[in-house]
């Protein structure tokens, strides 16, 4: 009998350190992890591969966080994929549970993201 | 002084006060200095403090030693405790996952320790070698970087010790949150450790160096005293004046006696009685206003022994409470040390009335001579808001005459009353006498008195008629009608 496969998380942040040391916990922590540097890459690697989860920041050029989600929701394949935004501030007339699945302040917790991802695809 | 809340408290003494309340939170920290510094202990000191707060800790260790001769060494300092290792305190080497993966292998090796163990402190022993096992300084960089995101992720405080001479331009001073100095310096013959933070992002502190001891407590911090206590100058007399048991000298400073809440010099060359008016001034003692005499060239028992023959029953007073006496030794004292050591014994009794014998001491320990003044308006300061009335003793090189000599020096400025006691020759005889230079706010006697040294202490009478030269130290008697 084959062991189960990790969860595929994709990960969206335009912070390279952020992206790479994130990926490695979560790597470390049992799941496969894809990562994107913008909104823009996020949707060209979405194109090709669905993830389990796609955990992304809002602040990043070319395309934010709250327009990936937007354009997800707007796919059909891709409006059911669970998406927990990240941020240090939202805009003040942007409610995080009406865009997205969850949300989290940053800076935030190894522990707490992993929490809510496992909440999220249960 | 400001401090804020959810700061980690160190356990490392005087420190706290350094930074305003202790570290903040999920920051990465670079504690550098030479081998023998003390970053070992530093850091140590931290790990098994934040353990009796129930926290955990881990340790990562960089080079090819062992960690049993590690704690071999830290078993003497009364911080350690193995019972905390190695549910609270975990010790692991990082050297095999440095070798075989570099850096990343490093980061991964803390996630998964701290992870494992829950360690809310995590202290990096040796970051040179991570300098040099990198290719470039684009990937340290990066690494430093990785390690202050990592810090945030895990909610742990990151401590980076390291031995390397590297300064402020290179990137981990100018990426990670905190850079702390452990230093030593050697001035003529004496050797000083000192502590100094170069920057602490997210807090105030307090700059430059403080100096740093290291005992079988570990490691202690003496913030420089007049950048803890200030130096507020006395707002009004409106505290009563303490008898210094001498009803003559009470009346010459204007009735009821010093200035309550006041610091007095009292000058004088050796011999002539200063101690014993400090010691009188003490023997006044009471439930009420507890004494402490602070002596630095006398031991407890010569103190005793010199009070009680005076008539002040000394020993009686001190075993009844009313008295304390403490010695401090000079050798390679610290001018801040002696200053904490002095508040904490007063603190801890609600002394009112302080006689400290020997203000040379103060001199001493100064490292830096142009620190005294300051220093002296904090210690004052801070005995003031103590409520208590102090005498210092002060030598004078000379024993007779040599007027031009009387250097108050920094002292004056911060001593609100002084009085000065020399010797006169007079009709062939050897004579003290006592004058009042300045009294704050007080309408004081400025004549000249005699001291006569009895059986029940120090006693002040009028000089046997007009006399001139006293202060040359050769008094002369006036012929009546030589004058106006």
């Amino acid at each position: 009998m084959s062991a189960k496969a990790p969860r595929h998380v994709l990960l969206v942040e335009d912070e390279p350190g952020t992206l790479t040391t994130v990926a490695l916990l979560l790597e470390m922590s049992g799941y496969r992890v894809s990562q994107a540097a913008n909104g823009q890459r996020a949707l060209a690697q979405l194109a090709r591969e669905i993830p389990d989860i796609v955990l992304t920041d809002y602040m990043m050029p070319h395309l934010n966080g709250l327009d990936l989600i937007e354009a997800m929701r707007a796919n059909p394949s891709l409006n059911k994929v669970p998406v927990i935004l990240t941020s240090a501030a939202l805009p003040v007339n942007i409610e995080p549970s009406k865009v997205a699945d969850g949300f989290l302040t940053k800076p935030y917790r190894i522990e707490t993201v992993i929490q809510l991802i496992e909440s999220l695809i249960r | 002084m400001p401090s804020e809340a959810g700061r980690i408290a160190t356990g490392i003494p005087g420190l706290d006060s350094v930074l305003y309340g202790g570290l903040v939170p999920a920051s990465v920290y670079i504690v550098q200095g030479s081998p023998g510094a003390g970053k070992t202990i530093f850091s140590n000191q931290l790990c098994f403090h934040r353990a009796t707060h129930g926290e955990k800790a881990l340790y990562v260790t960089l080079l090819a030693e062992s960690h049993s001769r590690l704690m071999q060494h830290l078993e003497g300092l009364s911080f350690y405790d193995g019972e905390q290792v190695p549910d609270s305190v975990y010790y692991v080497s990082g050297f095999d996952d440095l070798q075989s993966e570099g850096l990343r292998g490093i980061l991964r090796l803390l996630h998964s320790e701290s992870r494992r163990m829950g360690a809310r402190t995590i202290v990096v022993d040796g970051l040179f070698a991570l300098e040099e096992s990198v290719a470039s300084e684009r990937d340290f960089r990066k690494f430093v970087n990785d390690l202050a995101i990592l810090a945030n992720l895990l909610g742990s405080t990151i401590l980076l010790l390291t031995s390397s001479r590297r300064g402020a331009t290179s990137p981990e001073f100018t990426m990670v949150d905190g850079w702390f100095e452990i230093g030593t310096m050697t001035l003529d013959y004496r050797s000083y450790r000192y502590f100094q933070v170069h920057k602490f992002r997210g807090s105030g502190f307090i700059m430059g160096r403080h100096m740093a001891l290291i005992s079988g407590d570990g490691m202690q911090v003496l913030p420089r005293l007049e950048t803890v206590v200030g130096t507020a100058p006395h707002n009004g007399n409106d505290a009563t004046p303490l008898a210094t048991g001498c009803a003559a000298l009470d009346a010459m400073l204007g009735g009821g006696g010093l200035p309550g809440g006041s610091s007095t010099l009292l000058l004088g060359p050796t011999g002539i009685g200063k101690t014993t008016l400090g010691l009188q001034f003490v023997s006044q003692a009471s439930k009420a206003e507890p004494a402490l005499v602070y002596s630095f060239y006398e031991t407890p028992t010569r103190v005793l022994r010199k009070g009680d023959a005076a008539g002040f029953e000394l020993t009686r007073k001190v075993e009844s409470g009313d008295v304390e006496v403490l010695w401090q030794s000079l050798t390679d004292t610290l001018l801040d040390d002696i200053g904490y050591r002095l508040l904490a014994a007063v603190r801890r009794r609600k002394v009112k009335r302080l006689f400290v014998d020997g203000f040379d001491a103060f001199q001493q320990s100064a490292i830096y001579p142009e620190r005294l003044a300051p220093f002296l308006a904090a210690l004052t300061t801070a005995l003031r808001e103590e409520g208590v009335t102090a005498i210092f003793t002060s030598e004078m090189p000379q024993l007779i005459g040599g007027e031009a000599a009387i250097a108050f020096g920094a002292v004056s400025a911060v001593a609100e009353n002084i009085m000065l006691m020399r010797y006169i020759e007079l009709d062939s005889e050897l004579r003290r006498i006592l004058s009042l230079v300045k009294v704050r706010e007080s309408d004081f006697d400025p004549s000249i008195r005699e001291i006569l040294i009895t059986s029940s202490g120090l006693q002040l009478r009028a000089l046997p008629g007009p006399m001139e030269g006293l202060l040359t130290g050769r008094a002369q008697r006036q012929i009546p009608g030589s004058q106006g």
